[in-house]
């Protein structure tokens, strides 16, 4: 008996070893290739050779590579501000009011969501370069509200159906009008789909490529995803340089989704209703 | 404090192609102060009513006032009225604190003066040491005494409350039901009670208000609906055990009027006040409760032959379930435990205690004259037919 149970959680184990290393492999490998100095790299032991800081001090000793950064960084949090606001205040109309179109405009909302993406980059470059808004970090930061907002919307109508209207009936009754019940009531038993949402728009943002690439040409307006591709040279790839960029990319979205995610936790809006 | 008055109020459901009526041609006026109980079945349109008062739901036809002021078209929050929601609905998100000084906080009151009434009202429901908890730390009662006190902060005329004993266990709700009738007492608002449960609404209230699939049966004081139900419905409907109802016919003579059940007869005297509907009719239903039984050992004659089938005892009475010549009765007997299955006895149905009813209508025809523990209903009293109910 025992032992079958030890083998079982071995086996159970074992299974679950092979699916972190096959998952976390590319991450280690990523830092690893970051902590090492190019030739050392290209030899592919497992383990570094020796740890340098080379790469990381040389990236962002470049002025480029900050811009880059300050750039993914401002469309990536601007968009989030953007698209989160949208999809609350749109998902919280579609949740709570009735008027006329609101079938066709949900289902809007789905079509939008469902819509390959990709097959908006033309029209949106026409649209953008017309209006003048064509390698902008701004017509950027609408792409990419443009990207986030219908899954954001959908998720936010959904959340706020199950809302029990009880909540919002007895602060009427308590006499708040309909914003002050929404803002100080129904908000905040939405965080957890908020929080959700803006993760949702951030990480899209961040590590968007094709977008940035079709629509910003300058130096000056380039985000991080498509500032790495130089690094990819005609005769050579700096391989390492690449690396540490990754680890520059990655370690802050992580830091900021974790951190995001504290607040995600279950239980928070519990223990309102019944006994 | 204000009085309410509910005029022909309809309000009808439509869901997919199906209509369903919740309330039907309601009239009902409370008075300043009262302490009134929607009772009924569930799904007889009780939440209906009480969030049409509320103004949460608006009705298709009928109008309410409140002190004499139309406010059928006003909304909620400006009602100025309190809730006490079925499911509490205290904001999880607040701490009991917030929650109790919400609505304060929303009048404007200066946060010196809300703290002052938050501590006030917490102490009416001995919840002092809890205003810094969230919701999800309070166990059920604690979160009920929440939701009342938060209902009585912002001292509105009008507390509602929709079954709000429903979700606690039985002692904590008769201890709550208590607490909620001192505090009426002692606080003096106007409260509509809703309830499926008939003895809460016996026990607490000054009138009940009795309604069966959105129509209102009866409105009348816990002693009225007890001793002179004014239907089949409200006779089965309060009082436990329920009533037993007999199908009888009945012979009118000069000054009598004989009613028989199979093995059993009785003569009534005509043309009393007992008398409310028409007294030509040749069948009708006899009603008559489990403690308006008596029963004795053996068979004698001129009483009810029955048979003992099953005993309850409840502590201080025995629940006899009885079977006279196959219809099934219910005795309620005092002090006497030693019934067995299979013992034949007989019945007396005191005749001070009988009702008749239409068989049609099911409207009551006949009331018998006596009075349990006779006392005038007035609106305030606050009447204790409980133990005569239990
Ligand atoms: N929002 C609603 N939509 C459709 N039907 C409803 C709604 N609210 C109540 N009803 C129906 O109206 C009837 C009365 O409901 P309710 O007043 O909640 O009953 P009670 O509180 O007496 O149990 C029920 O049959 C119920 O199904
Ligand atoms: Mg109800």
């Amino acid at each position: 008996m025992a032992t079958t149970r030890f083998l079982s959680k071995g086996l159970n184990y074992l299974a679950l070893a092979a699916v972190c290393l096959f998952f976390m492999f590319p991450m280690y490998w990523m830092l690893k290739g970051s902590l090492e100095t190019a030739p050392e790299l290209l030899s592919a032991h497992l383990l570094p050779g020796s740890i340098s800081s080379e790469a990381f001090r040389e990236l962002i000793g470049q002025a480029s590579f900050r811009q880059y950064f300050f750039n993914s960084a401002t469309v990536a949090i601007a968009s989030t501000i953007v698209s989160t606001t949208c999809a609350v205040l749109a998902g919280y109309g579609l949740a709570r009011f009735k008027f006329p179109g609101k079938a066709a405009m949900s289902r809007g909302v789905l079509f939008c969501y469902m819509f390959p993406s990709l097959a908006l980059s033309i029209p949106l470059f026409n649209i953008f370069y017309s209006i003048r808004l064509g390698n902008t970090l701004f017509g950027l930061m609408l792409t990419h509200v443009t990207l986030s907002l219908p899954f954001g919307i959908w998720l936010m109508w959904q959340y706020f159906q199950t809302i029990p209207s009880a909540f919002r009936e007895n602060a009427a009754l308590l006499g708040a009008g309909r914003f002050r019940t929404f803002l100080e009531v129904e908000l905040p038993l939405a965080r957890s789909g908020l929080i959700a949402v803006a993760i949702f728009a951030f990480a899209l943002s961040w590590e968007e490529y094709e977008f940035a690439f079709v629509l910003i040409t300058s130096e000056a307006s380039k985000t991080l995803p498509i500032g790495m591709t130089q690094f990819v040279t005609r005769d050579y790839v700096v391989w390492n340089m690449i690396m540490a960029a990754g680890i520059t990319m990655a370690v802050p979205a992580f830091l900021l989704i974790s951190f995001l995610q504290k607040y995600l936790v279950a239980g928070f809006t519990s223990g309102g209703l019944k006994g | 404090m204000a009085n309410i008055v509910l005029s022909g109020i309809y309000k009808e459901f439509t869901s997919g192609r199906e209509t369903h009526l919740a309330v039907d041609g309601l009239n009902l006026d409370v008075a300043n102060g009262e302490f009134i109980s929607l009772v009924g079945p569930s799904g007889c349109g009780k939440s209906t009513t009480l969030r049409m008062i509320a103004g949460l739901e608006s009705p298709d036809r009928g109008r309410i006032f409140v002190d004499g002021r139309d406010v059928t078209a006003v909304p909620p929050q400006s009602r100025g009225l309190s809730m006490v929601f079925q499911n509490y609905a205290i904001f999880p998100h607040m701490t009991v604190r917030q929650n109790i000084g919400y609505g304060l906080k929303i009048a404007g009151m200066a946060r010196a003066d809300q703290e002052k009434r938050v501590r006030e009202v917490a102490r009416l429901v001995d919840i002092e040491n809890l205003l810094d908890r969230y919701p999800r730390q309070l166990s059920g009662g604690q979160r009920q005494r929440v939701a009342v006190a938060r209902a009585f902060a912002r001292n509105p005329d009008i507390i509602l409350l929709d079954e709000p004993l429903s979700n606690l266990d039985a002692k904590l709700r008769d201890q709550t039901r208590a607490e909620l009738k001192q505090l009426h007492q002692r606080v003096g608002h106007t409260m509509i009670y809703v309830t499926h449960d008939q003895l809460e609404a016996l026990t607490l209230s000054d009138r009940i208000a009795i309604m069966n699939k959105g129509v209102l049966q009866q409105f009348a004081a816990p002693s009225v609906v007890f001793q002179q139900p004014a239907n089949l419905f409200v006779a089965t409907f309060i009082g436990s055990p329920t009533m037993n109802i007999i199908p009888a016919t009945l012979l009118h003579g000069e000054a009598h009027t004989a009613v028989h059940i199979e093995g059993w007869s009785a003569s009534l005297p005509r043309g009393g006040s007992e008398w409310l509907g028409p007294t030509d009719v040749s069948a009708a239903l006899v009603g008559i409760r489990p403690k308006d039984i008596t029963v004795h050992d053996g068979h004698v004659e001129g009483r009810l032959p029955a048979v003992v089938t099953l005993m309850e005892p409840t502590g201080s009475d025995a629940i006899l379930h009885l079977d006279a010549d196959g219809r099934a009765l219910v005795a309620q007997v005092a002090d006497r435990f030693d019934f067995e299955p299979g013992d034949k006895v007989s019945l007396d149905l005191s005749l001070d205690h009988l009702h008749l009813f239409d068989v049609d209508s099911g409207l009551a025809l006949y009331h018998g004259r006596a009075k349990y523990g006779a006392r005038p209903a007035r609106a305030h009293a606050g009447p204790t037919m409980a133990q005569g109910a239990a």
